[in-house]
Order: C-alpha cells, then sequence, then structure tokens
C-alpha cells in the first residue's frame, strides 16, 4: 500500500502561483468575490504562505507553497462531528461532502489553516462554467472542502495502469500542482518506497516539516537551506 | 391551545380532527407513493432492446463508451443510421429515426440511471475490469421489448456499498465519493 507524499523544495519554487491556478481549474474551485477574499473567505486549496523575514529595510519574503499537507495523524478528522472527514490507508485525508454538516470545526482544527469553508452558492463566470472538470463535484454552499491530492487522478491512474495489466509506477499519479510545476520544485510519489525521489528527498538534511513539534506529521515536506530546515521552520 | 382547554373537545370534533389526519396521511401515502413510481421515461423512439439483442448485436455497440469510459454514453442518431438510412422493416419507430435525420435533429434520449453529482462511477472499472456483467445493474434487456419506464434497480451507497463489500471491491469513501 502506498503512502502517498510530497516534497517542496523553496529553492526550486519561484513562487508563480503556476500550482494554484493548475488546483483551481482541475478542482472546480470556485470563485469568490474580490471583496469577501479580503475577508479571508477565498477558496483555495494550495496557496502561498507569506514568510516575512528581517525587518526593514532589509526585508525580504518567502512564499511558500502550502496544499493540505495530509498529515498521518490529522487533528481535523478528530474533531469532525459526523466523520465526513477521515484519512484512508493510503494516508490520504479525505473530506465527504454531502456528509458534512458545515460546523466548520476542522477548519478551526487544522493548524496550517488548509480548509475552507463554502460561505456561497459556487460561481463560475463566464466561460470558467464550460471548463470545469468533469471527474471532481462542484461542492455545494455550506460544506467544508480541502486538498484530495486530485484523488481522481489516481483513480484514473489506477485504471489505466490495471487495463494495461501492468503496476502502477513512479509519475502515473501526479497531483495537478505537481504536474504543472515549471520549475519542479514540486515532487510526488510513494513515501514507502524508499527508491522513489519523494522518499529520498523526504530523508534529505534540508527537509523539514511544518509546525512538526504538533505531533501531525505531516507527509508534505518542504525543502530548505539554512535556518530554514529544521531550526525556524519547525518553529513557525 | 387543546393542551391548555379545562375540558377534552366532544367527542364528534375529536373523530373529526383524528379522521382529518389518517385522511390526510392516506392521501399522501397515495400521492407521494404514486409520485416515486410513476415518473415513466418516454423515450424519443419505443426502442425494442430484445429485438436488437436477438439480431446478434451487442450493449457495446450502441452504448460505445462502457469498455473504454466512465459514461456508458447513449447512441447518438448518427450510430441508428449506420443500419437504419434505409428502412429495415415497415415500423413506424423505425421511420421516426430518418425523420429525425432529414429534419436535422438529434435523439433527446431521456436518462434513467444517474448516480449523484458526487459520487464517480466508471463503467470501465466494473465491466472491463471487474468483469460485472451489464444486466447485474441493469437487468435483463433481452427480454425488454418496450424501453425501460424506471431505472432496473436504485442506485442508493447502501447498494453500492453491499456489492463492493460481498466482491472486495474498495470501500475507502475516497473510492467513490469525488
Amino acid at each position: 500500500m502506498a503512502r502517498w507524499g510530497m516534497a517542496i523544495d523553496l529553492a526550486k519554487c519561484s513562487a508563480c502561483q503556476a500550482c494554484v491556478v493548475a488546483c483551481q481549474s482541475e478542482n472546480n474551485i470556485p470563485c469568490v468575490p474580490p471583496e469577501e477574499a479580503r475577508s479571508g473567505r477565498i477558496l483555495s486549496w494550495i496557496s502561498l504562505l507569506p514568510e516575512l523575514e528581517g525587518e526593514y529595510p532589509r526585508l525580504s519574503m518567502r512564499l511558500v507553497p502550502l496544499p493540505c499537507l495530509h498529515c498521518d495523524n490529522p487533528p481535523c478528522i478528530l474533531v469532525c462531528p459526523v466523520k465526513a472527514t477521515g484519512i484512508n490507508a493510503e494516508g490520504t485525508v479525505h473530506q465527504i461532502y454531502p456528509r458534512c454538516i458545515g460546523c466548520r470545526y476542522c477548519t478551526t482544527g487544522c493548524p496550517y489553516t488548509r480548509r475552507m469553508f463554502n460561505w456561497y452558492k459556487p460561481e463560475f463566470p463566464g466561460d470558467l462554467a464550460l471548463a470545469l472538470n468533469p471527474d471532481v463535484s462542484v461542492r455545494p454552499k455550506g460544506v467544508v472542502e480541502k486538498c484530495t491530492l486530485c484523488h481522481h487522478r489516481l483513480m484514473q491512474a489506477r485504471e489505466e495502469a490495471k487495463a494495461a495489466k501492468r503496476p502502477l509506477a513512479e509519475g502515473d499519479y501526479l497531483p495537478a500542482c505537481a504536474e504543472v510545476c515549471p520549475s519542479g520544485a514540486i515532487t510526488f510519489g510513494d513515501l514507502d518506497d524508499p527508491a522513489s525521489a519523494v522518499a529520498q528527498l523526504a530523508r534529505n538534511p534540508r527537509a523539514f516539516r511544518l509546525l512538526e513539534d504538533l505531533g501531525t506529521k505531516p507527509k508534505v515536506f518542504h525543502l530548505a537551506e539554512g535556518e530554514w530546515s529544521g531550526g525556524r521552520g519547525n518553529q513557525t | 391551545m387543546a393542551d391548555w382547554s379545562p375540558m377534552p373537545p366532544p367527542l364528534a370534533a375529536r373523530w373529526t380532527i383524528g379522521g382529518g389526519f389518517v385522511l390526510c396521511f392516506l392521501v399522501g401515502a397515495v400521492v407521494f407513493s404514486a409520485a416515486g413510481r410513476n415518473h415513466a421515461a418516454s423515450q424519443p423512439i419505443a426502442f425494442n432492446h430484445a429485438k436488437h439483442l436477438a439480431n446478434g448485436m451487442s450493449c457495446t455497440d450502441c452504448h460505445t463508451g462502457v469498455e473504454t469510459q466512465a459514461r456508458a454514453t447513449l447512441p447518438a442518431l448518427e450510430t441508428c443510421m449506420n443500419c437504419h438510412a434505409t428502412a429495415l422493416t415497415a415500423s413506424a419507430e423505425e421511420r421516426k429515426v430518418r425523420d429525425l435525420a432529414a429534419a436535422g435533429k438529434e435523439l433527446a434520449w431521456v436518462r434513467l440511471t444517474q448516480v449523484p453529482a458526487h459520487v464517480f462511477f466508471s463503467h470501465r472499472r466494473h465491466v472491463v475490469l471487474a468483469k460485472i456483467a451489464c444486466a447485474i445493474c441493469h437487468g435483463p434487456m433481452e427480454k425488454a421489448t418496450a424501453p425501460p419506464a424506471r431505472p432496473f434497480r436504485e442506485f442508493t451507497m447502501d447498494a453500492c456499498t453491499q456489492c463492493h463489500e460481498n466482491n472486495r471491491g474498495g470501500t475507502e469513501c475516497n473510492d467513490c465519493h469525488r
């Protein structure tokens, strides 16, 4: 059984946000009016976390791509009163929209703020309505949604592999963000396969996990040099 | 109000109220059960599955997506016209196909079996990879002389999970929910 994980190399990331756009269109994420977006009601399953460094005038900003970290020990599923969310055998944290009652405990429970609530009826203005992905449902108003690691792509890849009578190979299944990344900063694969690129990156001394001391055991690793690896990254 | 009245209402009134409730219940039961069963779909053509299958055709000849994609697809007029461009029988239903083609219209089939939008169902996965016969879900179409009025079975989560549990299909939420 695979354990899907991701490694994001911050030295390679140019913060172009191609992953954000790819995710938005792959997963039918609705548009939110600008004024509502400013009040934090924007939906984006992967977004860039701004991290300010230094003080003016030596101020710099680092942008950290942040999808759902698919923790091995996810706090969000512990607080769900209706079992609308859970973690499957492959370690993917899922959300079952028809079961969600919209209490938003999980959005509060997630220390990475990677859960979004649908405050409005989903809107896809203009041609966007024609570009909906038929493999992903459009979530109704009043439910929480989150990154699924493009689970529909896994289903598709499995089906293709099974039809071709071969095991699922590395690279058969990639989430939209990992596929689109122009600088190759996002590596995706099976963490339990020691030969996979992502497992090797996870063992890299530059690798760290956000808020590791909470014990959430995320399966998304970030890689950076210096104080970010191990030291600072663990504390922020 | 009734709880606070010092005296119970007279017997006749009680019977009227009680009878009213019973009547409402009965009428409701009849109306809603009829509404549930009687959405018999009227298809543009009284298609005879039995006849086509008896003449050596298979399901995938018209439902072309079954073996290759998630959706089985309902046949386009073009598929019918492959055989029926010239009259094969004296059937009035068959003439409708050519009339539609002459008018440049498309067949407006009414889709009967449909899973909810949040469920991912792949025909290919079930038919080709898991080798499940069409009849398990769609019934004995080789006996259907008229278009089915309603789905052969109800596609509830219960029905799906039962089969998945018995046949070791996946029962993870995300295997079907999307």
